[in-house]
C-alpha cells in the first residue's frame, strides 16, 4: 500500500488500470487540477440494493451529509454519474444488470463496494451458496472496499476520502481525533 | 371448526395447543380435496398465511396455513405427497395470493401446483428453474414422526396412524 | 463487440419474453427497475402500457434472493439471529422478535417480564424508524425533498438511543432465546424520556407540511384501491388490511408479550387507497408513542433480568417439534414457523414476509391506473424487498 501522500501515477484516470487517451495538449498542471476538480465533485449513482443502501440515504442526509465533501448529487442514471456505490448484495440475478451499468457509466468512473456483501458476498458467504455473488470484484474492477455490515455513515464518508487520495493523490481532510479512555 | 369443513373428505383431524405449537387445527387431506377445503374456508371468511413444503421421507408435506382476521384460530392443513409423483391441485384460482406461495414452494423442493396460471421460477434465477435447493440429502432427512405430533385426535384414517404409529410402539415398548 | 451487434441481447430475458406472448395490439412494454430511484430497492415490474394506462403488471422477483430460508438449515439455532436482522433491515426487531418467540415456544421458555417490556419499547422504537423512514421515502418518490430530511433528522434521534442496548444502527440482531441481549442503561432511558415530547411536537408539523397538502392528496386519494375482499384473497395484512377498515393488528387481536397491559388504539380509515393506507401508518406513529410512553412508566416494576438465568447457548438443541410465532410488524404479520428435529441445526425455517402477500396484490391494483399511479400504489404497500425475496 503506498504512503499516506503518494502521487498516484497519471497514466490512468478510471478502475482497472484502463488506459484513456492523453490529451492532444497535456500539460500536467492542468490534469492535477481537473483531478482535484473531479474528485471534489463525484455524483454517485444510487445503485442501493440492499440494507447499505439505507446507510447511503442516511449519509448524505442531514447529520452526515455528503454534500460537504462533493457527492451531492445521487445520479439514478449511469450516463450522468461518476462513481458507483455497490451497497448490499449482488445475486445471480442481478449480476447482469450490474456489469451493464458499469458499463454504461462514461469514463473516469469509480466504483466502492460498500458493505460485507459487495466485498465478498458477506453473511451470505455459506457452504451452499447458491445465489449470491461472493463479491462485487468478481464482476466489475473495484476501487476502494468499505466494510461493516452496514458500515456506519462515517465509515463510507472515510471511503470517499480514500477515493478522493486515490485520483488527486493526497487527504483533503482531517483525520477524527483519537477518542480517550 | 369440524362444520367449516363438512363435505370434505380428510385423512386426520387433530386438535393442538396454540400455546405449544401455534395451531389450533391440523389437519391431513388427500391432493384431491384441498381444492374443496379451500373454498370452503374462503366461504368462512378465512385468509391463507402462507405455503410451504417440508421435505421428509415419507415423501413431500405440504403445508397451508390458513387464519381468520380479528379471531386467532390457525388451521393448518397438511398433504402428503410421494416423492416421485408430486403433484398437488393449485388453490391459486380461489386464493390468489396463492399463485406467489406456490410459485415459491416449487422453486425450493420441486413441488407441481397443477393450476397454477404462472408456475415459473419467481425466486430463483431463471437458468435455475430445476435447482431445487431446500431438498434434503438422504443423511439428515427425518421421517414425520421424528418431526410433529398429532396432537388431541378427534378423527383419524388408518394410513396416517400408521404414519405415526411406530413412535407409539417404541413409546410403549420403552414403558 | 458492442452491444449492438448482439441482437440474442436485445430480446430481452426470460420474463420479458413470457410477458411478451400475451401482448396486446398497440401497447408498450416497458420495465420499472430492477435498478430505479425509488428506494425500495431491487425491484422489477414489467409493465404493458396503452398510452399512459397500463394493461398489464407483473413484478419479477429473485434479484435479492439471500437464501435466508436455506441458511435456516445450515446456521445453528443462535447463530440464525442476525439473518432475521437482514431480512427486513426496516422492522429487523419485529423479525428477531418473531424467530426467538418461534424457539421459545419449541423449547417452553417463559421470557422474564422485564425483558417482554425491553422487547417492547425496543420494537415500538424501530417501528417508528420504519415507518419515518417509509413516510419520507414514500414522499421522496412522489417528488418532495424536504420532508425525508426532517424524517431522517427524526430517525436519526432514535438511532442514537436504539444503538445503546444494541450495537447497531439499522440491522439489530440484540434479541435473544430468553431475553435481549443488554438492558438499557441511564443514558439511554433519559434519551427516550427527552425524545418523546420532542417527536409530539414534529408530528403536528409534519401533518402540517405534508399530509394536507394539495398535490400530495390528489397524488394518493383514489389510487390503488384494494378493498376487504382484494385483501383476504391476496392474504394482505398490516397496513394495507388496515387503510381497507378492518382493524385487525395482532397487538389486540392475539396479544403476545405484555401488549395487553396498554392501552392504544387501532388506527383504520375505509378508504381502501392509498391515502388510507398513508393515514393508518401515520396514525400508528402517535399509537406507537403512547404504547412506549406507557411501557417505560411500568419498566422500573417489571420483576426479572433481561434473560432469563441460564440463557441456552447458541448450540441449543430444542425438542423436536414445530412452532408458529407472528408479531405485528411495521408491514405487516410476520410469522416464523420452525421445525425441530432435535439437533442443533433447524430442519426447516419458514419466514412468511407481510410484503410477500402485500406486494402480489400489485398486479391486480395497479391495472387500469396510469404509470405514475403505479410508483403511489407501491410506495403505498411500504415494501421492503429483502423481505419480499428473502
Amino acid at each position: 500500500m503506498a504512503a499516506q501522500d503518494s502521487v498516484v501515477p497519471k497514466d490512468f484516470l478510471t478502475t482497472g488500470n484502463h488506459y484513456m487517451d492523453p490529451p492532444l495538449v497535456n500539460i500536467p498542471l492542468a490534469q492535477d487540477l481537473f483531478d482535484v476538480c473531479r474528485s471534489m465533485s463525484l455524483w454517485p449513482m444510487t445503485f442501493g440494493l440492499a440494507c447499505c443502501a439505507i446507510e447511503m440515504m442516511a449519509t448524505g442526509m442531514a447529520r452526515f451529509d455528503m454534500a460537504r465533501f462533493g457527492a451531492e448529487v445521487f445520479r439514478p442514471s449511469p450516463r450522468q454519474a461518476d462513481v458507483m456505490i455497490v451497497a448490499g448484495t449482488v445475486t445471480k440475478k442481478m449480476a447482469p444488470a450490474v456489469v451493464r451499468l458499469y458499463e454504461q457509466m462514461p469514463g473516469p468512473k469509480w466504483v466502492i463496494a460498500m458493505g460485507n456483501c459487495a466485498i465478498s458476498g458477506g453473511p451470505f458467504k455459506i457452504k451452499d451458496n447458491y445465489n449470491v455473488i461472493e463479491g462485487v470484484d468478481t464482476l466489475i474492477p473495484v476501487d476502494v472496499y468499505v466494510p461493516g455490515c452496514p458500515p456506519r455513515p462515517e465509515g463510507l464518508l472515510e471511503g470517499f476520502f480514500e477515493l478522493q487520495r486515490l485520483i488527486t493523490g493526497k487527504r483533503w481532510w482531517p483525520v477524527a481525533a483519537e477518542v480517550e479512555g | 371448526m369440524l362444520q367449516v369443513l363438512e363435505g370434505v373428505a380428510t385423512q386426520c383431524v387433530a386438535k393442538q395447543d396454540k400455546g405449544v405449537t401455534g395451531n389450533v387445527w391440523s389437519i391431513f387431506l388427500a391432493p384431491n380435496q384441498i381444492v374443496k377445503a379451500a373454498q370452503k374456508l374462503y366461504e368462512a371468511e378465512y385468509s391463507l398465511e402462507d405455503v410451504l413444503a417440508l421435505d421428509i421421507e415419507e415423501g413431500f408435506l405440504v403445508i397451508y396455513h390458513f387464519n381468520r382476521w380479528n379471531i386467532e384460530e390457525r388451521v393448518t392443513l397438511r398433504v402428503l405427497l410421494p416423492k416421485d409423483n408430486a403433484v398437488v391441485p393449485s388453490i391459486a384460482s380461489i386464493f390468489h395470493g396463492a399463485e406467489w406461495h406456490e410459485r415459491e414452494t416449487r422453486d425450493f423442493h420441486g413441488v407441481i401446483f397443477e393450476g397454477n396460471p404462472n408456475l415459473v421460477p419467481i425466486l430463483m434465477a431463471a437458468e435455475d428453474v430445476d435447482v431445487h435447493p431446500l431438498i434434503k440429502t438422504a443423511k439428515v432427512r427425518k421421517s414425520i414422526k421424528d418431526l410433529l405430533t398429532l396432537g388431541e385426535i378427534v378423527s383419524c384414517s388408518k394410513e396416517v396412524e400408521e404414519l405415526f404409529a411406530e413412535a407409539e410402539a417404541e413409546e410403549a415398548s420403552d414403558a | 463487440m458492442s452491444a449492438y451487434q448482439n441482437l440474442e441481447q436485445m430480446k430481452g430475458d426470460f420474463y420479458t419474453q413470457k410477458f411478451e406472448a400475451g401482448k396486446q395490439d398497440g401497447t408498450l412494454i416497458i420495465n420499472m427497475g430492477p435498478q430505479h430511484p425509488s428506494t425500495h430497492g431491487v425491484l422489477r415490474i414489467v409493465i404493458e402500457v396503452d398510452g399512459e394506462y397500463i394493461v398489464r403488471a407483473e413484478p419479477v422477483l429473485g434479484y435479492l434472493h439471500r437464501m435466508h430460508e436455506k441458511m435456516g438449515e445450515t446456521q445453528t439455532w443462535g447463530g440464525y439471529v442476525p439473518n432475521m436482522g437482514r431480512v427486513d433491515y426496516g422492522h429487523a426487531m419485529a423479525w428477531n422478535w418473531a424467530y426467538v418467540g418461534a424457539v421459545e415456544k419449541l423449547m417452553g421458555i417463559e421470557v422474564p417480564e422485564r425483558a417482554e417490556y425491553l422487547r417492547v419499547i425496543m420494537t415500538e422504537f424501530n417501528r417508528l424508524t420504519s415507518h419515518l423512514l417509509w413516510w419520507g421515502a414514500y414522499i421522496l418518490d412522489l417528488g418532495a425533498f424536504t420532508p425525508i430530511m426532517y424524517a431522517f433528522d427524526d430517525r436519526e434521534m432514535i438511532l442514537d438511543i436504539l444503538q445503546r442496548p444494541s450495537a447497531s444502527r439499522l440491522t439489530y440482531s440484540n434479541f435473544r432465546v430468553g431475553g435481549v441481549q443488554m438492558d438499557f442503561d441511564d443514558k439511554c432511558i433519559e434519551l427516550m424520556k427527552a425524545f418523546i415530547p420532542h417527536f409530539r411536537e414534529r408530528l403536528p408539523m409534519y401533518h402540517d407540511l405534508v399530509t394536507e397538502n394539495l398535490i400530495l392528496r390528489r397524488r394518493i386519494e383514489g389510487i390503488g384501491i384494494m378493498d376487504q375482499d382484494m385483501c383476504r384473497r391476496y392474504g394482505c395484512t398490516g397496513p394495507v388490511v388496515r387503510g381497507a377498515g378492518i382493524p385487525y393488528d395482532l397487538r389486540k387481536d392475539e396479544p403476545y408479550s405484555v401488549y395487553d397491559r396498554f392501552d392504544f388504539d387501532i388506527p383504520t380509515q375505509d378508504s381502501a387507497c392509498a391515502a388510507g393506507r398513508y393515514h393508518v401508518r401515520v396514525a400508528e406513529m402517535e399509537q406507537s408513542m403512547r404504547i412506549i410512553e406507557q411501557a417505560l412508566e411500568q419498566l422500573d416494576s417489571a420483576e426479572g433480568g433481561h434473560i432469563i438465568k441460564k440463557a441456552p447457548k447458541p448450540s441449543m438443541k430444542p425438542p423436536a417439534g414445530e412452532a408458529y410465532f407472528n408479531v405485528e410488524g411495521g408491514r405487516g404479520k410476520i410469522g416464523v414457523y420452525a421445525v425441530s428435529d432435535g439437533s442443533k441445526v433447524p430442519y426447516r425455517v419458514k419466514l412468511r414476509a407481510p410484503g410477500f402477500s402485500n406486494l402480489s396484490a400489485f398486479a391486480e391494483a395497479a391495472t387500469g391506473t396510469i404509470l405514475a399511479d403505479a410508483v403511489s400504489i407501491l410506495g403505498s404497500l411500504d415494501l421492503i424487498i429483502p423481505e419480499i425475496d428473502r
